[in-house]
């Protein structure tokens, strides 16, 4: 039998080594929960954004006008978690996806359909601009949280339709 | 040993009360998790929608074209190309949703719920299932109050009672209801029969309980004096009831001749009929060339039939090669369209054969639905001339 204090020393360790068994346990879970959490929200996010790039792409389809140009600002959180995003446009499996992920950790993302890399309808992946005579668009395929006039778009040029993710700039008129 | 016990003892105590922390705090922090994954599904769902009822899909006109392979689709969408108005649907799109096993419509015109859902990216990443109905925005129900003799023996319905509901099924008090009734005689002819269809529309209004009485007798009775001293071999009366309340329009075929063993659906400007021979008495059945299309509440456009199913003898149906015969109508069947018969001869009975455009009930979807939270979200949509309810059922396949 161990003596008294190697018994109170062994006692305290094993007590120490469970504290540190809860607190890393609470740790993991809490981690889990927030992942689980921030996933959740940026795929709301993810189809927010989905749903306002379908909403133009029906204006466009029941436009009437030739080269017509629509273009909606986004309203999206400043930070989930506490942490900034990005918002952009992929393609998955043959399909064209919005993505929302944490600039952080990518591996934290959640994503929304769009439709097939087949359809009619193009969607704009690189940088450039376009300008109407009320405001201009940077787009990018991608845009950030707390990003000022963080918009979609959908234009259709010479019968060619096609949206995307871009910044408008309302051109100011002296 | 006193101290060991002690400290196992506190030990224990810490660990039983840390647990019970962790119980506590799990489900406290996924309560709200899964009330976000909840609405996270309900912005999907709404997505869906919107692509599924105002976008055209592609190629735009996916739906008339019968020769198109629908697996060859880049995208689903049921809106109809040119519309002036958002939510409003292309009727032949909305037929290619028809289940050929509840409803008399050929399979390999169908489109594949597998093939929706993957185009609409529900097959890619996370896996959704889901279900489209529609439904007439009004629920229109008819039943037969009274009948009046045509000629001895012949019995068709005079006196029908009507009721309207509402799409959330309270009654529709006020509605406009017009029942435009069909009345298909056959009498014999010199060389041949002869087959003659009449047509009345008469009005009401319906009463607080959403119902009302239409009396078609003194119709009936001009049609009676009309067939004096011919031999009448067949009668067969086909309502058909349109309902207008507060701007939604629908209507509902009612067909009381029954006993016909074929069945019929349209596509386009095609016809579709059907031959049921799975149990005996079987039988040929041959196909009155002609055709009556309704646009409602009040038109009705005539016009022949011409064949179209290949190595099959033109109006002679019988148990061949093939379940359905093709036709094609010599007018336009526009999305105005409600319905179109056809009468046909079956075992030496006629009998008229309504093709609803679309039918009452569609149900198209991956399955029913399975999950803890399923998501629907419901719109009053246009087809043709006519509103229904669209209801979407989304839910995540693997909650189930």
């Amino acid at each position: 039998m161990p003596s008294s204090p190697v018994s109170f020393l062994m006692t305290t360790v094993s007590l120490c080594l469970v504290l540190v068994a809860l607190v890393t346990c609470f740790s993991v879970i809490s981690n889990v929960i927030l992942r689980d959490s921030t996933k959740t929200q940026l795929t709301e996010i993810a189809d927010h954004v989905a749903g306002r790039i379908t909403e133009l792409r029906a204006l466009l389809h029941m436009s009437t006008s030739e080269n017509c140009t629509l273009v909606k600002t986004l309203d999206l959180p400043q930070d989930v978690v506490m942490l900034g995003y990005t918002v952009s446009i992929e393609e998955v499996d043959g399909m064209y996806f919005v993505v929302a992920s944490l600039d952080t950790d990518r591996s934290v993302f959640g994503q929304s359909p769009l439709w097939s890399l087949d359809d009619q309808v193009s969607v704009e992946l690189h940088n450039g601009t376009f300008a109407t005579e009320e405001f201009s668009v940077d787009y990018s395929g991608m845009v950030y949280s707390g990003q000022e006039n963080a918009s979609v778009w959908a234009r259709e040029v010479q019968g060619v339709p096609s949206v995307g993710l871009g910044v408008m700039r309302v051109e100011v008129q002296d | 040993m006193q101290v060991s016990l002690d400290t196992l003892f506190s030990g224990l105590v810490l660990i039983v009360v840390v647990s019970s922390l962790f119980a506590f705090i799990y489900p406290a922090a996924y309560g709200p998790l899964s009330s976000t994954s909840e609405h996270e599904l309900e912005e999907l769902a709404n997505t869906v929608l919107d692509k599924i009822l105002l976008t055209p899909g592609y190629p735009n006109g996916w739906g008339a074209d019968i020769l198109l392979n629908l697996s060859s689709m880049t995208s689903f969408g049921l809106a109809k190309e040119g519309a002036h108005s958002p939510f409003e649907l292309d009727l032949d799109k909305v037929m290619r949703l028809a289940n050929s096993s509840e409803f008399p419509f050929p399979a390999t015109l169908s489109l594949s719920p597998t093939t929706a859902a993957t185009l609409l990216g529900l097959r890619s990443g996370e896996r959704y299932g889901f279900m489209i109905t529609i439904t007439p925005a009004l629920n229109i129900t008819a039943s037969l109050l009274s009948t009046f003799t045509l000629a001895p023996g012949y019995l068709v319905g005079s006196v029908f009672d009507i009721q309207v509901l509402n799409y959330a099924r309270r009654p529709a008090a006020n509605a406009e209801v017009t029942v435009l009734s069909i009345l298909t005689v056959v009498t014999c002819g010199q060389d041949a029969d002869i087959s003659m269809i009449n047509s009345s529309s008469s009005s009401a209004i319906a009463d607080w309980s959403g119902r009302c009485t239409i009396d078609i007798t003194s119709w009936l009775t001009v049609i009676k004096n009309e067939l004096t001293g011919k031999e009448l071999k067949k009668s067969t009366i086909s309502i058909v009831v349109f309902a207008e309340y507060v701007g939604i329009r629908a209507s509902r075929v009612f067909d009381f001749d029954l006993g016909s063993r074929l069945s019929g659906s349209s596509l386009g400007n095609y016809i579709f009929i059907c031959l049921e021979e799975d149990q005996p008495p079987y039988g040929a059945a041959h196909v009155i060339n002609a055709t009556e299309a309704l646009v409602l509440p009040h038109y009705i456009l005539t016009g022949y039939l011409i064949n179209e199913t290949r190595g099959q003898s033109g109006l002679v149906v019988n148990a061949g090669s093939k379940k359905y015969r093709v036709y094609r109508t010599s007018m336009t069947l526009t999305d105005e369209v409600s319905v179109a018969f056809v009468v046909a001869k079956s075992l030496g009975h006629y009998f008229s054969i309504p093709s609803p455009r679309p039918p009452d009930l569609i149900r198209f979807g991956t399955g029913q639905p399975s999950a803890m939270k399923t998501s629907v979200q419901t719109r009053i949509v246009k087809i043709g001339a006519l509103h229904y309810l669209f209801e979407l059922e989304l839910w995540r396949e693997g909650e189930s």
